[in-house]
């Protein structure tokens, strides 16, 4: 009996003693590289990191200065590459504060996005019916092929996609979703839209950028509230 | 009464007619409708005024959209309203989140108002005293609650503790008949979205409408701070801190406050007259 492949053209995992995919190791490396540059770069792009952090550290955005509130929609988060729940755990509890309902993913790493739609999925469907509304999702780099593939299945409980540093090889883009994206400037050359919001600063820190979390909340607050028909919810 | 429908600002709004006398709109507070005042309050009040008593839009029998929420549309919606019922002007008495709507009529639509009453409200703004972190969490967690589960939490913030001790009962049966028809979620977020966004606080410098100022001084919702600035910010506005009283004071003094409007309205329309006949005098002098 053939397998069924999973969206992303992957064979399922076949029991706990799955030997080990040159394949996937290899898709690995490359994310990790693609996504962190040349391990060579890792100690300067560090400490870049820290001084960022250090920099930013008292941005009146992260106490809700100056940002609009919002009107309670669902928001699904989908980790980037070797991301988790944890890792956006403070852009969660930014988004609660600011007035909207965000939902993890249940993820917690990512190692590979293919294994990211069913969660993903699952998240979505339960904080759309949850609240009786299409849900956003934002999702980061690597996140956001799987919010693609989750978003054009699932199109009936999302309304929006924002994608926050854009990977490379992205899925066909879903027809009935709106897009948005935010990526860096050392990055804006990936961007496959014009109307990409470009924002200084590492690109993993892009979760606490206080310049990406203002364009998110401008985003988020114009994306208008679309209620579940009851055969939807 | 009899709840009744008008076309107006692009939505059917519900509202009742009770009482005789000069027209008096009463403009409801967040998630609540018109069937939520104290019906005590509504007997006193309507003895003196023609009560216009509607439901806001996203609650009780009114359209409930996902959009048009923000306060100076609501105000439009009761402009609208005014118009539909050939009210040229009328007394405006706003409780909370209806205070607000009151402020941005009386500020939009001055010649709409004749007096207007400010009941346990803000005006926005940088200076907004706000409820402390344990009363806000109280109002935004009620995702997955039923109606009356979420009317059972928010009481514990908006009456005073031995208010609720001694009337139980009293605050059930208000319970059930606030959420005989309850406000979907959406209208609820968007309505606080709403009250979020909401400054005065600049544009009330310019108000020339005579104003009350009322609050009970245990008010953990919307802090008595912030009805000091109101009269404060409002020209020869007249503050009332009414003591032992919370957010609902309202209904946890329902006899004392429809007094106190009842005495100002009443007092300021005798003022108006006696300007008015003050003016006729002065028109005719310059006339003769």
């Amino acid at each position: 009996m053939p397998h069924r492949r999973a969206p992303g053209g992957e064979s399922p995992a076949q029991g706990p003693f799955r030997p080990l995919s040159f394949d996937k190791a290899g898709r690995f490396i490359g994310e990790t590289l693609g996504t962190f540059g040349l391990p060579f770069f890792w100690p300067y792009a560090s400490m870049r990191a820290v001084a960022e952090l250090i920099l930013n550290s008292a941005d009146p955005v992260y106490r809700g200065h100056d940002i609009r509130y919002g009107d309670g929609k669902p928001v699904v988060l989908v980790p980037g590459h070797l991301g988790g729940d944890v890792s956006l755990a403070p852009l969660a509890l930014w988004l609660d504060g600011i007035g909207y309902r965000p939902a993890k993913a249940k993820v917690a790493i990512n190692l590979d996005d293919r294994t990211l739609d069913e969660p993903v999925a699952t998240a979505l469907r339960e904080a759309a019916r949850r609240i009786g509304r299409k849900a956003v999702i934002i999702a980061f780099d690597t996140g956001v092929r799987a919010a693609m593939r989750v978003a054009a299945s699932e199109g009936e409980h999302v309304s929006d996609l924002i994608a926050v540093g854009l990977p490379d090889h992205l899925p066909p883009i879903p027809g009935d979703v709106r897009l948005h994206a935010i990526e860096t400037s050392r990055r804006v050359a990936a961007a496959w839209r014009d109307d990409t919001h470009v924002v200084d600063g590492a690109r993993a820190l892009l979760p606490i950028n206080p310049a990406a979390l203002k364009i998110l909340s401008e985003i988020l607050r114009e994306i208008p509230i679309t209620l579940l028909t009851p055969r939807q919810a | 009464m009899t709840i009744r429908r008008a076309h107006v600002n692009g939505i059917r709004l519900a509202y009742e007619v009770e009482g005789s006398g000069p027209p008096l709109v009463l403009i409801m507070g967040y998630r609540l409708n018109s069937r939520a005042w104290p019906p005590e309050f509504i007997a006193t009040l309507a003895k003196h005024f023609t009560l216009i008593l509607l439901d806001n839009r996203g609650t009780g029998l009114s359209d409930k959209p996902a959009f048009g929420y923000a306060l100076s549309n609501i105000a439009k919606d009761i402009c609208g309203l005014l118009d539909f019922l050939n009210i040229p002007r009328a007394h405006v008495l706003g409780y909370s989140m209806g205070g607000a709507v009151a402020q941005e009529l009386a500020c939009r639509y001055p010649e709409r108002v004749r007096k207007l009453v400010l009941c346990a409200t803000l005006c926005g703004g940088p200076r907004t005293v706000y409820a402390g972190p344990a009363v806000i969490s109280v109002m935004r967690s009620l995702v997955g609650l039923s109606p009356r589960e979420a009317a059972r939490r928010i009481a514990t913030v908006t009456y005073a503790p031995a208010y609720l001790e001694i009337n139980r009962e009293r605050v059930e049966r208000q319970m059930l008949r606030e959420i005989a028809d309850p406000t979907p979620l959406h209208a609820a977020d968007l309505q606080f979205q709403a009250f979020v966004d909401f400054d005065s606080s600049r544009a009330l410098a310019g108000l020339r409408t005579p104003t009350l100022v009322l609050t009970g001084d245990q008010d953990r919702l919307i802090p008595p701070g912030n009805s000091k600035l109101l009269a404060k910010l409002i020209p020869d506005a007249r503050l009332v801190i009414l003591s032992g009283f919370a957010h609902r004071v309202l209904w946890e003094g329902a006899e004392e406050c429809a007094s106190l409007i009842e005495n100002f309205l009443a007092e300021t329309q005798e003022q108006d007259q006696g300007a008015h006949q003050e003016k006729h005098q002065e028109a005719g002098a310059d006339a003769a």
